[in-house]
């Protein structure tokens, strides 16, 4: 391919790409997300492969994408233009797929979602719950397009918010509509992302630097490389459109090591956008020059913070650095530098394509456009959401979730990754934005939703996750390093039913001391997850401290097995299962288990058909 | 990130009433030290970038109604209107805070006993760790052996609670001079250095001590002398004579 020289020749590309797709065009699109390759997506394409090649008659394009979002039920397969989902495919379905639905135009109905609520089979992929209910502007392009081809992105208007930006708008004017369309940064802040490109423009110091932090860390979090293997070129395109506005002709993307799909298909954008002219000295004829380095990060998570990924490119340790200087003004080698998140990014295109004003009609009167968001935990739909801002949390996690399994109860949500919060169901109806979440006691963070049940012990959860901040605190500063660890030795004892009185208030004063004193956002935001749950669960650690009860059965300590010898009919199963001998009893008599035995892994309660197992 | 900033002629600042005007970038801790008022701190020292990491001069910084949180020892006044209080109910808190933690992590540390004191704290909640442990992880020794005598031998391993001071890989480090200079500046006195007949251990390292021709006595390593002498580049027997004697000749 030859480098496209201006504006015209892009346009001309594009239109001749368009035509060589007819509208009839059979299009078979396999998701080859992480979650659907799991499921042996890639199988899938394979043999569909085969099959296509065998059926001369028909000419079918078959493209292996990016994540579709729906990956409980992958591997998926939507067929264009009809628009039809097969969920759960296997390789054995290739053959009928081709034969029956692409040659006959007839459906199979074994491979079609059917609606938990209504049973009713759904056959296109816009109409089931699961995506009907969502607004997927960043993330619905992921379906159509093979992330490593350049000519599909630009079929779908790619590219063209670059030419439009670089051909008819001043560097401010693209600052001042990302301003008016009033994006705020998807990596946790909620920064607005104008205000932060326009300090960068004005600070003193050349060159600058433009950075895409794709170092997603938060655990079950999987957005932006969703975003990254799916659709590269979109996270590429705004990266160069907001160089363009801040004056940087230098770019990096700070890319999680253990991403190595995201980080191949975004090399291979790279190369591509060389090659077009989209990257490289005069893009499009502008005169603006640019082009990106790849950087792969260590591996903390603490290196997704600001200035640790900034000390990190620049070769030294990636820790926090303490200063009063935001790196926007002095970052990378002390040069003006502008870090903004994947899917913050991937939003640029889409505002200077459709305009500010169609933007900021999505959304509420401060959180605008949409946010993904990865939805796991006790949820029937596992997936990647996407919705606009001020949506309900009952709406991701009832309508487009599909609720909770099981038939148990929802207990919380728990939204912002480690540091975030957990939001009981009386919150159920909050709108899902950057300040609401906030004030709620949660955050945004990178939109992470992981949805519990009633089987959930909130003490335990507050431990989880500040374990997992104490072993990803860098040491560096005194109260995240000493202070997460000695809240995690209160919360340890309380749930092993050593809590005293007073835990509670030496938490949270704990929390209010390390919110202030710690040195950067991840010991300032550490106590969220205890501070949330003792604001809304309080009742739970009481009842751990005074009662020695763990109301949802989960704290070992605090457990007791025991069998109903009414109920018990003694079919032995539990005792089978037991893996510690602990249970004894006769065939056809009441079981009973011995309490110096039973090491409290619950099997036999799992077990027990007839509910003659009680754990209290 | 709009503030007004003064870079020109000097600016007024409150500190716990008592009013102060500085030169820009002037930091809380110096500014605070011109008053007579005095805000701990243990990772700090002039011959150093401030680190930032002890956090124990956290202090009020009020903006108007606005008010947040902000390490003294570095955090640089710029602009009018300013006010900071050292003692207010937040700054007293997160204090405590750092010294009980601290006095926990290391509880026969006089320094953080006596700190910790002065801030109201007779003694730590929390579970005490091993009382052999002084290292309070300042980074002090590892920012002076870095920045001030240019020998990278030191610096941290691991993260969070199991961060640790040391050489590379906990080895024998060959850039290590033996110059003391990590054990001098740390506040705790948790660097081991002795000297027996002629002879510097630390860091398990063994290092000659010269031996000055004028007075008979042992003092500096011989690698420190020729690493100083080579890095100025001094005449090679510059170091010849011991500093006492040298001074006393002149
Ligand atoms: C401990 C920690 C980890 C972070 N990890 C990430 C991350 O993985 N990805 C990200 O985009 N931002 C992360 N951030 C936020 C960044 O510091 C920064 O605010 C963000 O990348 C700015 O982009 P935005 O304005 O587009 O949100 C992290 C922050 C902290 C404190
Ligand atoms: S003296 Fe300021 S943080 Fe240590």
């Amino acid at each position: 391919m030859k480098k496209l020289n201006n504006f015209q020749e892009l346009e001309q590309y594009r239109q001749q790409l368009k035509k060589q797709v007819a509208a009839d065009q059979v299009v078979i699109s396999v998701c080859g997300g992480s979650g659907c390759l799991a499921f042996g997506g890639e199988k899938v394409a394979a043999a569909l492969e085969k099959e296509i090649k065998k059926a001369a008659s028909v000419k079918v394009q078959l493209k292996l994408t990016g994540c579709h979002g729906f990956c409980e039920k992958g591997p998926l397969v939507v067929i264009r233009p009809q628009g039809i989902l097969y969920t759960k495919v296997k390789p054995e379905d290739a053959a009928e797929i081709i034969s029956e639905t692409v040659v006959n135009q007839r459906i199979i109905d074994r491979l079609l979602y059917k609606d938990p609520v209504s049973k009713q089979k759904i056959t296109k992929e816009d109409e089931i719950p699961f995506y009907k209910n969502q607004k997927r502007i960043i993330f619905g392009s992921n379906g159509f397009i093979d992330p490593t081809s350049i000519d599909d992105y630009i079929g779908i208007d790619g590219y063209a918010a670059l030419a439009k930006a670089l051909k008819g708008m001043k560097p401010e004017q693209v600052i001042s509509e990302v301003e008016k369309a009033g994006l705020r940064g998807r990596g946790g802040g909620g920064f607005p992302t104008a205000l932060k490109w326009k300090t960068c423009r004005n600070a003193p110091g050349e060159p600058k630097y433009v950075i895409i932090n794709a170092d997603e860390g938060d655990p079950g979090a999987y957005m932006d490389r969703s975003v990254l293997e799916g659709n590269p070129h979109s996270v590429l395109e705004g990266l160069i459109i907001g160089a363009y506005a801040i004056g940087s002709s230098h770019g990096f993307i700070y890319i999680r090591h253990e991403y190595p799909l995201a980080l191949k298909n975004f090399q291979t954008a790279l190369a591509k956008a060389r090659e077009y002219g989209f990257l490289g000295k005069n893009i499009l004829g502008s005169g603006f020059d640019f082009d990106v380095q790849v950087n792969q990060g260590g591996g903390a998570f603490v290196c997704g913070e600001s200035s640790a990924l900034m000390a990190s490119i620049e070769g030294k340790l990636g820790e926090p650095r303490a200063k009063y200087v935001h790196t926007v003004e002095r970052g990378i080698w002390d040069k003006p530098s502008n870090l903004n998140n994947v899917e913050t990014w991937a939003n640029v295109p889409i505002i200077i394509n459709k305009g500010a004003d169609w933007y900021a009609r999505i959304g509420t009167d401060r959180s605008k456009g949409t946010k993904i968001f990865s939805l796991v935990g006790k949820i029937n739909n596992t997936g990647l959401v996407e919705v606009p801002m001020g949506v309900t949390l009952k709406h991701i996690v009832f309508d487009i979730g599909g609720g909770i399994p099981n038939k148990k109860k929802f207990k919380a949500v728990q939204t912002g990754g480690p540091s975030g919060g957990c939001l009981p169901e009386s919150l159920l109806d909050l709108q899902v934005d950057f300040d609401r979440l906030t004030d709620a006691g949660s955050m945004m963070g990178s939109g992470g939703m992981i949805v519990m049940d009633e089987d959930t012990c909130m003490v335990d959860v507050a431990r989880y996750f500040l374990n997992f901040l104490k072993d990803e605190s860098c040491g560096k500063c005194t109260p995240c390093r000493e202070g997460i660890r000695q809240m995690l030795a209160i919360l340890n004892r309380i749930t092993e039913g050593k809590g005293l009185e007073g835990d509670v208030e030496q938490l949270q004063e704990m929390s209010g001391g390390i919110m202030d004193a710690a040195l950067c956002a991840l010991g300032g935001t550490s106590p969220n997850p205890v501070m949330s749950t003792i604001k809304y669960f309080r009742n739970e650690y009481d009842a751990h401290i005074r009662d020695h009860k763990c109301p949802a059965g989960v704290c070992k300590a605090l457990v007791t097995y025991s069998i109903d010898p009414q109920k018990c009919i003694g079919c032995g199963v539990c005792l089978k299962n037991c893996s510690s001998g602990a249970i004894k009893g006769a065939k056809k008599k009441p079981h009973k288990i011995d309490p110096k035995k039973c090491i409290k892994c619950g099997i036999c309660y799992e077990v027990c058909k007839f509910g003659s197992v009680k754990r209290s | 990130m709009s503030h007004q900033v003064n870079t020109a002629s000097e600016i007024k600042v409150l500190i716990d009433g008592q009013e102060t005007r500085v030169k820009p970038e002037t930091t809380i801790l110096r500014a605070a030290r011109t008053l007579g008022i005095s805000i701990p701190t243990l990772c700090h020292h002039p011959a150093v970038e401030p680190y930032g990491a002890c956090r124990v001069c956290t202090v009020e910084l009020k903006r108007g109604k606005r008010s947040r949180m902000v390490t003294a020892c570095n955090y640089p006044l710029r602009e009018e209107g300013l006010e900071i209080l050292t003692q207010s109910e937040r700054a007293l808190r997160a204090r405590r805070l750092v010294l009980e933690l601290l006095m926990a992590r290391c509880p026969e540390v006089k320094v953080i006993r006596d700190m910790a004191r002065e801030a109201g704290l007779e003694k730590s909640r929390y579970p005490q760790g091993d009382t052999k442990e002084r290292c309070i992880l300042c980074g002090l020794c590892v920012n002076i052996c870095n920045q001030v005598v240019g020998a990278n031998a030191i610096g941290f391993s691991s993260r969070g609670p199991d961060r640790k001071v040391g050489t590379p890989f906990l080895e024998n480090s060959m850039d290590c001079i033996g110059c003391g200079a990590c054990s001098f500046a740390c506040p705790t006195q948790c660097i081991k250095m002795t000297e027996e007949n002629g002879v510097r251990k630390i860091w398990g390292r063994d290092f000659k001590l010269a031996v000055c021709p004028v007075c008979g006595n042992y003092y500096a390593p011989i690698e420190q002398l020729e690493k100083i002498q080579k890095q100025v580049n001094l005449p090679p027997d510059h170091f010849k004579v011991c500093f006492t004697c040298r001074g006393l000749k002149l």
